[in-house]
């Protein structure tokens, strides 16, 4: 096991991961402590977020909602402002893994993981979140569609850290978020995706269908539920590329892709023509 | 009085201990604290087959707090063959020596101050090795180029497998064949055939309890506290891995967290007790789940069968070639074998049935026994046959089902008859309580509704032997010895309920003894449900000899002839004489806290099958009836299966307890969701690639039916303790294979692989378009 | 010939004596509860409130807190089923909020408040109707599906059917308790807040 490291500042958890060897952020720490149980984590240090101030706030404005990284993705699911301003992200973040791990997992830890299985990437796609990264070189802004690199790659430099997300309230329109696993009912997502119909445009982010979490999105004027469902799935087509393991081959993969966008699609749609 | 009553057989008084079992404060072996013992971590093979050329331990030795490291090679130094230890081949080692036969196999063992030091340093250790030619899969055994063991090498726990020692160039370990009439030429003579190659995968029973063995040695004697299901059997593999007399090993056991069959036989005790002989100190052994996960299997199982009716409808002739994957270890695959084998035509009336059951090795994690005992998997066979034989001749399944199956008198194809085994009235039930007879909304866009009924038949394990001791208080309440293991089944509060029937005495008085070889006395194992019966019986038999006792005493204070005198819950009584048992106890012995002791033995017996034919009269004690029925929704674009309404019966003779035999029946049936619709160990080249909780899937609250009916048949069995029998596995039996034809009720297709995957559901629609 | 994993290729297995088993006689470093010290490398104490019993600890820092609970403690009912947070048996609750044991490091649970299913009372709402309802079999898990249950309460005091399935998603039951639990958080509900 890593030696943990306590920081109590944001600047001295930059500093750390700028001067340690082989660093690692240290956040809710279930991903990892799951990565080191199985003997498949390389870091010779971890930086403990959890004493370092001000990383746990949520502030809401009229244009989205800032959240720090150590928030954890329950408090996502449940707090009334953060389910008003990005109901999309709101609902993503509710289907992860169990109440339980919800309770510790943080929404730092959870994109910097960068697993494409992960739901909650998928509504940050769609909503355009933008991924604040800190070093001792200073901070800058990752928008989210820049983040996932390849796979369980994301944007940040090995000395970065999420210092913060945020995610711009979602448009007036229609959004869903729509899970398919293919073994037990609560095992990780087959695939999944967030669909927002807003504007007169359709985005989707995809989950578990590619090695990263992807995003299309097109033009949607003038069509209607059935005519969104096959651009939706015109769209998607060039986006996936599953990989084949113990939840299904790539064509069942696919398959189920196009299921759950257009469940999503359709979904999204009705609830726009009924609100 | 009547709590009293209701503690007594056919009363659902709750089970021993519910508050301290919600609370936590029910103590498991795990929890044991073993002071300055010696923690063991276990080095496992990376190769499916290989030869052991060097074990290199120098650096693990080097690190600080490693007090040891044990080879396989170090314990045949001291033990010799009897390293090599099972329940029907002597075969495995505690340790691999020479060989390794399976990825995960332990090959050394670190000693160490503490468990994460122990297993740091099992990844210090260095093994080469001389690759073998791996043996995967049961194609790989049966074309026979690579032997997965050099020569067969039966234990002699079994007589009838002596013939087998030293036969050489094979991976099949026994060979079961039953014949009855000519089955090939009815069937080629027949008017009506179906066909079918079925798969049951492999399987992992996941008790959420993890194993722990704590050996230690004390006055020259090996001592054990272990999670077992099996304490007399892991004494007597003990004693002779240690070459001791019976009387120098001690094995107890804590009330089990489940176990399923995972905690039977040979699994941690043999390398705790040798290591802690060897090193002269005390050792405490676990597994991490992931290695829990390469410590036994269900077996998997590939059947070839066909069934063939006349014109008339009648079944003429079921033909079964079974191929069981033992893994690298019999195990008691060979006694699965048979035992499950000989069940492959089902319960039905067939004049002609032949089968061929084989055991095989493979280089893989060897499998054991697994809640239905091997029968699950021939129950895929036989119950997916007769569903399609019924369509075929465009008959109702369940009727079809039902003209045909055994009545009681009726002799099965391996020649035992039936009693006690109301498959009729089980599926009768569950047909019912899905409501087979109402019309059904069967969907016409993408959600398509079926429905389907399965029936299952399993052989108790015979012969056993089961003995009690009951202490009877001088306070009127009692102390029970059996070794009888609970491991949630409730076995501690039905054992009590039958003895308190027969005394007339408050159960909750009684305590069951946990089973301790010192001290309750010799009992086969806890499993194949043989306990209710087997062990039930002599607890009933002790309770009886108690009684008489009793009356005895009774009648010398009262004057009167012994046929006068009635126990009752407030004493022994005859006209108007009137005694408590706390007086008479204390009148008898003169002296408060004294005990009056009873023992009592039960024994079953059977006729072994025929050599030639598979055939016995009396192939066992006693058999379970079970019956399945599903109502269920297929999603037609995902593949998806949601079960609306599962029904579970099972014929128990009589329920001791019935909210625990339902929670047995629910239980059992819930396992069976998860075998049906995604359950299976994935091997990739020997490498286990889903033996984490991560990955391996198990039913959760989400993958419940939406309505689940568990169902008590009660057919008395002349035998059984007050008529009744055991129902652990009953409920599991038909799940899969009635889900399977419930999906083919729904959308057409007949699936033959477990588990009904949605992947495999929208490939089969695909082919069928 | 293949070796796995490679070696230094300084160490060849006759450099010993295979013949003999390899245990050391070495004096065994003292594990008795006075020191409560239940893991190697870097030491810190933390305190620990559990079931209102102020513990003070010394942890590594990596040792877990369900290590900490188990070992250093004395709480039992707090159990390792899976080591990855599937399977819930290792739950407990910190501040009221559930935590998977097996996934946290103790350290950070410096100065927490946290309740087992042994600091339930036996006449709480959710334990009394565990028992009432049959709610246990072996029982190993139960513990677990208590809390979790405890938590769902504090938060929603008239769960519907689903929302109680929503919350106990992440706890296995292997002997298939399910419908008896189920019921029994129902139960529980209706006891608290009657309708």
């Amino acid at each position: 096991m890593p030696r943990l490291h306590r920081p109590t500042s944001l600047a001295e958890a930059a500093r750390l991961l700028s001067t340690l060897d082989n660093p690692m952020v240290y956040g809710g720490g279930t991903a990892i402590q799951i990565l080191v149980k199985q003997g498949i984590l390389f870091a010779d240090n971890f930086v403990d977020l959890a004493g370092v101030p001000g990383l746990r706030d949520v502030s809401v404005d009229a244009g989205g909602v800032t959240v720090g990284p150590m928030v954890t993705v329950r408090r996502m699911e449940t707090d009334p402002e953060v389910r008003q301003v990005v109901p999309l992200a709101s609902a993503a973040y509710r289907q992860v893994a169990n109440p339980r791990v919800r309770n510790t997992a943080s929404v730092g830890g959870n994109i910097a993981h960068g697993d494409y299985r992960l739901d909650p990437p998928t509504a940050l796609l769609v909503l355009g979140a933008t991924v604040r990264a800190t070093s001792v070189r200073g901070t800058r802004d990752i928008p989210i569609r820049e983040f996932f690199v390849d796979f369980q790659v994301t944007a940040l430099e090995p000395d970065e850290l999420v210092s913060g997300i945020r995610i711009p309230a979602q448009p007036a329109g229609a959004s869903r978020f729509e899970k398919n696993s293919s073994l037990g009912e609560n095992d990780w997502p087959c695939a999944s995706a967030s669909v927002l119909v807003a504007a007169g445009r359709v985005q989707i982010g995809l989950g578990a269908v590619a090695p990263t979490p992807r995003y299309v999105t097109f033009d949607a004027a003038g069509l209607d539920d059935q005519g969104a469902v096959d651009a939706a799935l015109a769209a998607i087509e060039p986006a996936l590329d599953p990989i084949p393991d113990v939840r299904g081959g790539v064509a069942y993969k696919r398959r189920l892709a196009r299921v759950t966008v257009e469940d999503a699609v359709r979904g999204a749609w009705k609830d726009l023509q009924d609100a | 009085m009547r709590e009293i009553e209701q503690s007594w057989v056919g009363g659902s008084r709750p089970r021993f201990d519910t508050a301290g079992r919600v609370r936590g404060m029910i103590a498991h072996v795990g929890d044991q604290a073993v002071g300055a013992a010696a923690h063991v971590a276990v080095h496992r093979a990376t190769q499916p087959h290989a030869r052991i050329e060097a074990v290199h331990v120098d650096e693990a030795l080097a690190m600080p707090g490693v007090y040891g490291v044990v080879t396989g090679a170090d314990l045949y130094k001291q033990l010799g063959d009897r390293l090599l230890t099972g329940p029907a081949f002597a075969d495995q080692p505690a340790l691999a020596h020479e060989k390794v036969r399976y990825v995960g196999e332990p090959v050394a063992a670190v000693l160490a101050a503490d468990l994460a030091t122990a297993r740091a340093a099992t990844d210090a250790i260095w093994v080469d090795y001389e690759d073998l030619p791996p043996v995967y899969d049961l194609a790989d055994a049966l074309a026979g180029t690579a032997y997965v063991h050099d020569e067969l090498r039966p234990s002699s726990v079994f007589g009838d497998l002596k013939h087998l020692r030293g036969v050489r160039d094979t991976n099949v370990n026994y060979t079961y064949n039953l014949r009855t009439g000519d089955a090939e030429a009815a069937r080629d003579a027949g008017a009506h055939t179906v066909t079918g190659e079925f798969w049951a995968p492999p399987t992992h029973h996941v008790p959420i309890e993890l194993p722990c063995t704590i050996a230690w040695v004390d006055s020259g004697r090996l001592e054990m506290l272990t999670t077992t299901q099996t304490p007399s059997y892991v004494r007597q593999t003990i004693a002779d891995l240690l070459d001791l007399p019976l009387s120098r090993v001690r094995v107890t056991t804590r009330p089990l967290g489940g176990s399923f069959g995972a905690k039977m036989y040979d699994r941690l005790e043999p390398l705790a007790a040798a290591l802690a002989w060897t090193a002269g100190r005390r050792v405490r052994v676990t597994a991490t789940r992931e290695e829990a996960f390469l410590l036994t299997t269900r077996h998997g199982a590939a059947v070839s069968s066909s069934l063939t009716a006349d014109a008339e409808g009648n079944l003429v002739s079921s033909v079964a070639d079974v191929r069981y994957d033992t893994g690298a270890y019999a195990d008691v695959g060979p006694r699965i074998t048979a035992k499950s084998g000989m069940v492959a035509p089902g319960p039905y009336r067939i004049a002609n049935a032949r089968v061929l059951s084989r055991c095989v090795y493979t280089n893989k994690p060897s499998a054991g026994p697994f809640r239905g005992f091997g029968v699950p998997q021939v129950t895929w066979s036989h119950e997916s046959l007769i569903d399609e034989l019924a369509h075929e001749l465009g008959e109702d399944p369940y009727a079809f089902r039902r003209r045909h199956l055994l009545r009681e008198g009726d002799e099965a194809p391996m020649g035992t008859r039936m009693h006690s085994a109301d498959f009729v009235g089980c599926l009768d039930a569950v047909a019912n309580a899905i409501g087979w007879f109402d019309p059904l909304d069967r969907g016409t866009g993408r959600i398509r509704r079926g429905r389907g009924v399965a029936v299952g038949v399993k052989a108790v394990l015979t012969p056993t032997i089961a003995n009690a001791v009951l202490q009877l208080n001088q306070d009127n309440s009692a102390t029970l010895l059996i070794s009888t293991v609970d491991m949630g089944q409730g076995s501690d509060t039905i054992m009590a309920q039958i003895a308190a029937d027969v005394l007339r005495m408050d159960s909750r008085r009684i305590h069951v003894v946990r089973a301790d070889t010192d001290a309750t006395p010799y009992d086969t194992i806890t499993a194949g449900s043989r306990s209710t019966y087997h062990t039930g019986n002599a607890v009933r038999r002790v309770a009886e000899a108690m009684r008489d006792k009793l009356i005895g005493l009774a009648a010398e204070r009262f004057g009167v002839p012994a046929e006068e005198v009635s126990l009752t819950p407030d004493g022994p009584r005859a006209g108007s004489h009137e005694v408590t048992v706390a007086e008479l106890v204390h009148g008898h012995f003169g002296a408060r806290g004294a005990t009056l002791t009873t023992e009592a033995n039960y024994t079953s017996s059977w006729t072994p099958y025929d050599k030639e034919t598979g055939r016995s009269d009396k192939v066992t004690e006693h058999w379970f009836a079970g019956a399945v029925g599903a109502r269920i929704a297929v999603d037609t674009a995902t593949g998806r299966v949601r079960i609306e309404h599962l029904a579970v019966a099972g014929d128990v003779g009589r329920a001791i307890n019935p909210t625990l035999v339902e929670q047995q029946l629910s239980g059992a049936a819930i396992m069976g969701i998860g075998h049906a619709l995604f359950d299976q160990l994935v091997l990739d080249q020997g490498q286990l690639i889903n033996g984490t909780l991560l990955d391996y899937q198990l039913p959760s609250i989400r993958d419940l039916p939406d309505q689940l009916t568990p169902i008590v048949v009660e057919s008395p069995h002349d035998d059984g303790p007050f008529g009744a029998k055991g129902v652990g596995e009953t409920g599991i039996l038909g799940v899969a294979p009635a889900i399977a034809n419930a999906v083919r009720d729904a959308v057409g297709v007949r699936l033959t692989r477990l588990p009904l995957t949605p992947e495999s559901i929208t490939m089969a629609l695909e082919e069928n378009q | 010939m293949r070796r796995h994993p490679p070696t230094s290729g300084t160490v060849t297995s006759g450099e010993r004596d295979a013949t003999q088993p390899q245990v050391r006689d070495q004096a065994e470093p003292s594990l008795s509860n006075a020191t409560n010290r239940v893991d190697s490398g870097e030491a810190g104490q933390i305190t620990l409130t559990v079931n209102g019993v102020t513990h003070h600890v010394d942890v590594a820092d990596d040792t877990l807190l369900l290590d900490a609970l188990r070992e250093a403690v004395g709480v039992t009912s707090v159990r390792e089923g899976c080591g990855v947070g599937a399977c819930g048996a290792c739950t407990v609750l910190t501040g009221g909020t559930s935590v998977s044991s097996c996934l946290a490091l103790a350290l950070r649970y410096d100065g927490a408040e946290i309740t087992t299913a042994e600091g339930l009372d036996e006449n709480d709402d959710v334990v009394s109707s565990f028992v009432e309802c049959g709610a246990a079999q072996c029982g190993y898990c139960i513990p677990g599906f208590v809390l979790m249950s405890a938590e769902l309460l504090a938060e929603n005091p008239r769960p519907s059917e689903q929302d109680i399935t929503d919350h106990l998603e992440g706890n296995i039951c292997r002997c298939g308790t399910y419908p008896e639990i189920r019921r029994a958080v129902a139960v529980a509900a209706e006891r608290r807040s009657p309708k």
